[in-house]
Order: structure tokens, then C-alpha cells, then sequence
């Protein structure tokens, strides 16, 4: 990756990582620097190692070999409770939800309200009645969450992803099962956020339509290497055989 | 050569790791815990084990009570059998058998449903997104239970032992007709005020065990619904040959060979 | 109590679910399979109980026998409360705790996942297919862990007073048979048969009947173990009183 030498400071710096499970090496040697303040997503085939990648920036699997820098920090080398203290400045969006299946849609959603900033209930009632309204989900806040379809909960694990408005988010597949009109508003909450916070975003998506309306940068992985990484324009405009192939669509089996 | 250390890895080495492992689970979660984070989930759950727990410790003790009277009694006969078979009971019972059962059945409900729960959680991320957001699950879920347990398994201990008992007082008097004033009598010259705190005690270092084992199986499942089963499984499993081997150890350390009072 | 009202029930689905799973030669295989798992599943917590009770009976009994010069006497008395109360009763109770509990969770959450309904569209008999070889695995199960029970009973009783009590040894295994019979062993293995049936009937159909979702599943499986224990105990006195008669039948 000769741009990613390029770049300046990023929020998220991969320095020659590898990562593998087993014998099977699923990332490859990958370098690149995601920018602060800008959205950048990540495309590429199923089982290519995307939500790996997201799992190594928030340390919750450790690569074998290169440096994973995130926020300035290098995350593998630290501490347990400075990890916890980083990622108190993450929000995520797991691929699954992830959601507490013991309590309430709203405490859920309040649940990093009340217990990482500590704010006092009134406070976090107000916030998550009004993350509620901003997901297009008022009044099921008292649902627990298998009471929800599949959509409903991935737009409640993106309200509880950002109730803290942190630094970085990580969306896993923010608009997979839901139909178009609803990931059109979903992208366009995320253009929102972005522009009114200049906060960091990463969006892993399938979808080629909804990658163009949201990024900045762009990265398509290919059997565990950053094939293509940069300016949407750019990647969007790649000439490269397979990298074509995905955002045309061309059948692969 | 390469089977005989296989063999070796897996039933040597592997079985001491685990158990170190444990052991340092253990360490941690005695650490945090010392903290006590949120008395109103260590509340929740420690309500939700007497009510899963105390039930059945009560029928199992009663049952274990009567059922040693019976036979005490009739193999006692010949030297006036009858009262004697209390002796047995209060001593015996008191001090091993139904403090054992209770924490069976504590190892068996709580155990099994803190493994599960711990468990669902870890293979549907939901520990993974408590890590995320800069919460430690450790504090958040494992700590708790294990005050639970450790608050929880004495109370059972306690309940065991009276149920127990209660069950052999009213089998002899009203099944086998042994003097009322005989029996209890019998029955309550071998418990001693000592030997009831020394469960209470007993009792905490089991629950301490239960947790401890429980919540790392659950809180370590790997391999989706199919591994939250068998990590269940194996919490129970587990946890009661911890307890059984403390509970032996314990015994033998407070009581050594005196067995009569 | 409210289980009482559900006797009907277990009784026409577990008859139901075993007359199925009889005519299939797959489920019948299946349930070879299911109790050799059960068996695995409670093989240790049932030697773990039944064990350490036996030694510690042991070394009390003894110093009570000895202290009034009967020690003849224990091995006896060790013999028949082992085969006929504490090897039966405490592996059914163990059998409640790890399979009854399993069996309810098992078929709990396939109802809630909708495998149960998948299976019924497909045409299946998940009657036949998933509750029958449990409820017959559990049955059989039962006098399998009895027996295993029996041998760690009397052997950690034999241990304990012969070896950390100085008991003689020729003592103990003359008189060991002197408390029980042959007729006592198998009436010990019927017993547990029955209790394996009832354990089975009970966890499966709580668990196949199993509402509202995975709190559901908790909620089946719990109310399995109480009622199974519950169960199995009084049945236990019952059928003991039934043949030994209330005093215990005297041993010598
Ligand atoms: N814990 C694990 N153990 C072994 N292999 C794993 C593990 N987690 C993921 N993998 C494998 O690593 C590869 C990458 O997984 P990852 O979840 O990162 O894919 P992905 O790009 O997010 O795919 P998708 O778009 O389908 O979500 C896959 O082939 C997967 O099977
Ligand atoms: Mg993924």
C-alpha cells in the first residue's frame, strides 16, 4: 500500500497486519490509515475477514503480527484498563445486534448513557426516548428485545452504537435486512452525524449503493488483502478486474 | 511415542491448565469483587438462586433426613436401635451429607443457569459489546454472581440442615414411633452450635467454588448454542467435584479424626 | 399444586411419544444414543454425591456400632441403606438435576427456535423424532447410574471403615451381605427404571410444551427439577414403605 504511507495522522493505522485463525491466514500483510472526521467503508466479499478487521481496531482479537494504532494509541500493547478507557471513546454496531437480551429496548439503548458516562436518569430517559425517535422507533422501548424483527433490532443496536456520539464508530452491516427506504434514512442519519460531529466512521456494507452515498474513503478487501483503498472517485473508478467485478456485480460462483 | 504424548497432553496437562486457569479466574474475580459494584444485581440474583435453590434443597434434605432414619434405625435395632439412628443423622448429616446436598443443588440450578446465561451472552456478542463500550463484564457479570453464590449457598446449607433434621425427627416419631423426647434428644447431642457456623462457613467457601467455576465456563464458551450446552454442562460437572473435594478437605481440616463430638 | 393438574398430560404425551418413537427403527437408535449421552452427562455428579456420603455414613456409624461393641453390625446396615435408599434415590436425584434439566432445555429451545414446527412441516413426527428416545434414553439411563451408584456406595463405605477406620477387613465383606439380597439389587434396579421413566415423561414434556421464548426455556427447565425431585422422592418413600414395610424391614 504505497498511498497509506502518504497519509497523514489517522484515526485507525494498520502497520502490516496479520491476522489468521488457525492454518488460515484471513488478513494479509494489511496496511492502510483511516482518516479522522471522515466515513470510510469497507467492501468486499463475504468471509473476506471485514468484521475481523473492525475486531482487531477495538481489541477484541489480537493479530499475530504488525501494529494496530488507533486514536494514537497502539492497542494490542495496552493495558487492560487503558483498553477499557479507549473504548469507552468507540461505539459499535455489532453484525448480530448483540443486544442485551435481558432488559428492555430502551435500557439497552441507555445502557452506555448510564453506565459509561454515568448520566442521571432523567437524562438518559430524555436521550434515548429521543435516539428512539431518530431510529424510527418510538414507543418500543419497553420491548424486550426478541420481541423486535430483525430490522427493528440493528436499528436499535445503531441508537445504542451512538448514544455516546464517541470518537469512532464501527458499523458492521448497519443496513443489512432492511429494505431500501429504511437504509436510505439510515445513511442518511449516518451523513448527518457525520457532518454535524466530525466524528470517525466505519461502515462495513454489501451494499454498493449505499457505499457510494456515505463514504469518504473506500477500501475493498480481496482474500485477506486491501485490494483497492482510497478516495471513493477513485476506487469507484478502479480499472482493476475483480475490484470491477464486485461493484458491477458480475457473478463470482 | 506421538499417541503416549497426546495421551499425556490430554489427560495430564491439559486437565492442570484448566484447573490453573480457573484458579486465576478465581483470583480476578476475587479482586473485583472485593469492590462490590451493584448490590442491586448481587439482589436480583441472589433472590433468583434461594428461589431456584431452596425448594429443592429442602426436599432432597428432608428426604436424605428420613431416608438415613429409617435405615440407621432397623440396622440399629439390636442394641436399641431406634433413637440411635438421630445420633447418626445429627452427626453425619449435619456435618457432611446435607451441607453436601445443598451445594449439589446449588451447583446444579444456579450453576448450570449462570454457565447458560453467561454463555448466550458470549456467543451472541453480548460480552463483546460490553468490552466495546469500556465496561468490564468481569465487574458487570461475573463479580456479582459470584457474591451470589457466596451469599446464597450458606443459607441453603442452613436450610438443608434443619430441613434434614426436621425430616428425621418426624419419620422416627411419627413413622417408626420412637419417643419423642428420645429422639430429639438424640438428635441434638451430636449437633453442636459449632457445628451449625461451621457450615455457614462451609457453605460460603463452596458458593465462593460454585461461582467461580460456573461463571468461567459460561464467561470462556466458544462454538455457538451447540458450545453454551456443553459449557453448561460442564460448569455442574465441574463445580461439584470442586465442591466435593473442598467439601472432604474442609471436613477432614475442621474436624480431622474426631468423629464422635 | 399446580403440577398435579398436568399429570394427565405428561401421561398421554410421554405414552404417545414412546408408542412412536417403539415403531421407528431411527428413533430407537436415537435413543440408544441419548442414553448413552445422559448416562455421560451424570455419571460424575452421581459418584460425586453418592460417594462421599457413603464414606462419611460409614465413619459414623462406626464410631456409634463400636462404642456399644457391634461393629458386626455396619457393614449390614451400610449394605441395605446404600442399595435400597441412597444409591437409587440420590442418582434419580442427580438424574433430575443435569438430565431432567437438559431434556426440558433441549426440547425448550427447539420449540422456541421453531425446529419442533420445522420438523411437523417437513411432515415428521417430532414426537416420535426428539421426545421419545429422551424419555426412553432417561429410563434407561436410570438403572445404569443405579448400578454404578451401588458400587461407589458400598465401595467408599468399604473404603473408609477398612482403611482410614481400621475396621478388619474380613469382617466387612462377611458380613456386607447379611443387610441385602439379591432380590434387594434388583428391586433397587426396578426402582430406578421407574424413576428414570417418570424423570424422562416429565422433563420432556415440560420442555415440549415449552412458551414464551428463550425466558420460557429457563422457566421449563426449572420447573422440571422441582417437580422431578419432588417426584422421584415421594415415589421413592412410597414404593420403599410398600416393600419394606414403615420400620424399614430390620436388616438382621
Ligand atoms: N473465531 C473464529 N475462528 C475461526 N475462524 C473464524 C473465526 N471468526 C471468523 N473466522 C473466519 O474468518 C473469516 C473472516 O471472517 P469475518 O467475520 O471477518 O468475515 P466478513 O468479511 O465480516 O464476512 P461477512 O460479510 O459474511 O460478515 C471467515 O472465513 C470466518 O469463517
Ligand atoms: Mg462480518
Amino acid at each position: 500500500m504505497s498511498e497509506s504511507a502518504a497519509m497523514p495522522e489517522g484515526a485507525i493505522v494498520l502497520d502490516h497486519v496479520t491476522k489468521s485463525y488457525g492454518d488460515r491466514v484471513i488478513l494479509d500483510d494489511v496496511s492502510c490509515s483511516i482518516p479522522s472526521g471522515q466515513t470510510t467503508v469497507l467492501l468486499g466479499p463475504s468471509g473476506t475477514g471485514k468484521s475481523t478487521l473492525i475486531r482487531l481496531a477495538v481489541g477484541l482479537a489480537a493479530q499475530e503480527k504488525g501494529d494496530v494504532i488507533v486514536l494514537g494509541k497502539n492497542v494490542q500493547s495496552l493495558e487492560r484498563k487503558e483498553l477499557l478507557k479507549l473504548r469507552q471513546r468507540f461505539g459499535m454496531l455489532f453484525q448480530d445486534g448483540a443486544l442485551f437480551g435481558s432488559i428492555s429496548v430502551a435500557d439497552n439503548i441507555g445502557f452506555p448513557l448510564k453506565h459509561v458516562a454515568k448520566k442521571p436518569a432523567p437524562e438518559v430517559d430524555a436521550r434515548v426516548q429521543e435516539l428512539l425517535e431518530l431510529v424510527g422507533l418510538p414507543g418500543v422501548g419497553g420491548r424486550t428485545p426478541d420481541a423486535l424483527s430483525g430490522g427493528q433490532r440493528k436499528r436499535v443496536a445503531l441508537a445504542r452504537a451512538i448514544a455516546l456520539e464517541p470518537e469512532i464508530v464501527f458499523f458492521d452491516e448497519p443496513t443489512s435486512g432492511l429494505d431500501p427506504q429504511t437504509s436510505a434514512s439510515i445513511d442518511a442519519l449516518i451523513n448527518e452525524m457525520q457532518a454535524r460531529l466530525g466524528l470517525s466512521f466505519v461502515v462495513i456494507t454489501h451494499d454498493v449503493q449505499s457505499a457510494g452515498a456515505i463514504a469518504h474513503q473506500v477500501g475493498m478487501l480481496f482474500g485477506g488483502k486491501l485490494l483497492a483503498y482510497g478516495p471513493k472517485d477513485e476506487v469507484f473508478a478502479s480499472t482493476d478486474p475483480t475490484v470491477r467485478g464486485f461493484l458491477d456485480r458480475e457473478p463470482n460462483l | 511415542m506421538s499417541t503416549v504424548s497426546l495421551l499425556v497432553k490430554e489427560r495430564l496437562l491439559d486437565p492442570v491448565l484448566e484447573v490453573l486457569s480457573t484458579a486465576l479466574f478465581g483470583f480476578r474475580a476475587l479482586v473485583v469483587a472485593l469492590r462490590f459494584p451493584y448490590p442491586g444485581d448481587v439482589i436480583a440474583l441472589l433472590s433468583r438462586l434461594l428461589i431456584t435453590s431452596i425448594p429443592v434443597v429442602m426436599a432432597v434434605a428432608f428426604a436424605a433426613g428420613a431416608m438415613l432414619t429409617v435405615q440407621a434405625a432397623a440396622s440399629l435395632s439390636l442394641i436399641g436401635g431406634g433413637p440411635f439412628s438421630g445420633t447418626i443423622v445429627g452427626l453425619g448429616g449435619v456435618r457432611e451429607v446435607f451441607p453436601l446436598l445443598a451445594a449439589a443443588a446449588v451447583a446444579a440450578r444456579t450453576g448450570a443457569e449462570f454457565a447458560s446465561a453467561l454463555g448466550a451472552m458470549r456467543v451472541s456478542q453480548q460480552i463483546d459489546a460490553l468490552e466495546v463500550m469500556g465496561i468490564d463484564p468481569f465487574r458487570l457479570l461475573v463479580a456479582p454472581r459470584v457474591w451470589a453464590c457466596v451469599l446464597g449457598t450458606p443459607f441453603c446449607v442452613v436450610v438443608s440442615n434443619t430441613t434434614g433434621i426436621v425430616g428425621s425427627f418426624l419419620v422416627g416419631v411419627l413413622q417408626l414411633g420412637i419417643d419423642r423426647g428420645s429422639m430429639w434428644q438424640h438428635l441434638m447431642m451430636s449437633v453442636h452450635i459449632g457445628d451449625l457456623t461451621t457450615g455457614v462457613f462451609k457453605g460460603a467457601i463452596l458458593g465462593f467454588l460454585i461461582g467461580v467455576v460456573a461463571t468461567r465456563e459460561g464467561f470462556e464458551t466458544t462454538g455457538g448454542s451447540k458450545g453454551v450446552g456443553r459449557a453448561t454442562n460442564r460448569a455442574v460437572v465441574r463445580s461439584m467435584i470442586a465442591v466435593c473435594l473442598a467439601s472432604l478437605m474442609l471436613t477432614y481440616v475442621i474436624y480431622g479424626k474426631q468423629v464422635l463430638g | 399444586m399446580a403440577f398435579l393438574a398436568e399429570v394427565p398430560r405428561v401421561i398421554a404425551f410421554a405414552l404417545s411419544a414412546m408408542a412412536a418413537t417403539l415403531r421407528s427403527r431411527e428413533a430407537l437408535a436415537d435413543t440408544a444414543e441419548q442414553a448413552l449421552s445422559l448416562t455421560r452427562r451424570c455419571l460424575v455428579p452421581v459418584a460425586l454425591v453418592v460417594g462421599p456420603v457413603g464414606a462419611m455414613l460409614a465413619m459414623q456409624s462406626l464410631s456409634l456400632t463400636r462404642m456399644f461393641g457391634v461393629e458386626r453390625l455396619l457393614a449390614p446396615l451400610l449394605a441395605a441403606t446404600v442399595v435400597r435408599e441412597l444409591a437409587p434415590g440420590f442418582s434419580a436425584v442427580m438424574i433430575c438435576f443435569q438430565a431432567g434439566a437438559g431434556i426440558a432445555a433441549e426440547l425448550g429451545t427447539m420449540r422456541v427456535q421453531e425446529e419442533i414446527d420445522a420438523l411437523d412441516v417437513m411432515g415428521l413426527d417430532p414426537r416420535a423424532m426428539v421426545a421419545g428416545p429422551r424419555i426412553l434414553g432417561a429410563a434407561i439411563t436410570g438403572p445404569i447410574l443405579n448400578a454404578v451408584a451401588m458400587l461407589i456406595g458400598i465401595f467408599s463405605a468399604y473404603f473408609a471403615a477398612v482403611h482410614l477406620f481400621d475396621m478388619p477387613q474380613g469382617m466387612f465383606e462377611q458380613t456386607m451381605w447379611d443387610g441385602i439380597t439379591i432380590t434387594d439389587l434388583w428391586i433397587s434396579e426396578l426402582k430406578a427404571i421407574v424413576f428414570g421413566l417418570l424423570i424422562g415423561s416429565v422433563s420432556a414434556t415440560f420442555g415440549f410444551f415449552t412458551t414464551g421464548g428463550p425466558a420460557g426455556v429457563g422457566r421449563a427447565a426449572n420447573r422440571t427439577v422441582v417437580a422431578t425431585v419432588i417426584l422421584v422422592l415421594f415415589t421413592n418413600y412410597l414404593l420403599n414403605t410398600a416393600v419394606y414395610g414403615a420400620t424399614g424391614g430390620g436388616v438382621l
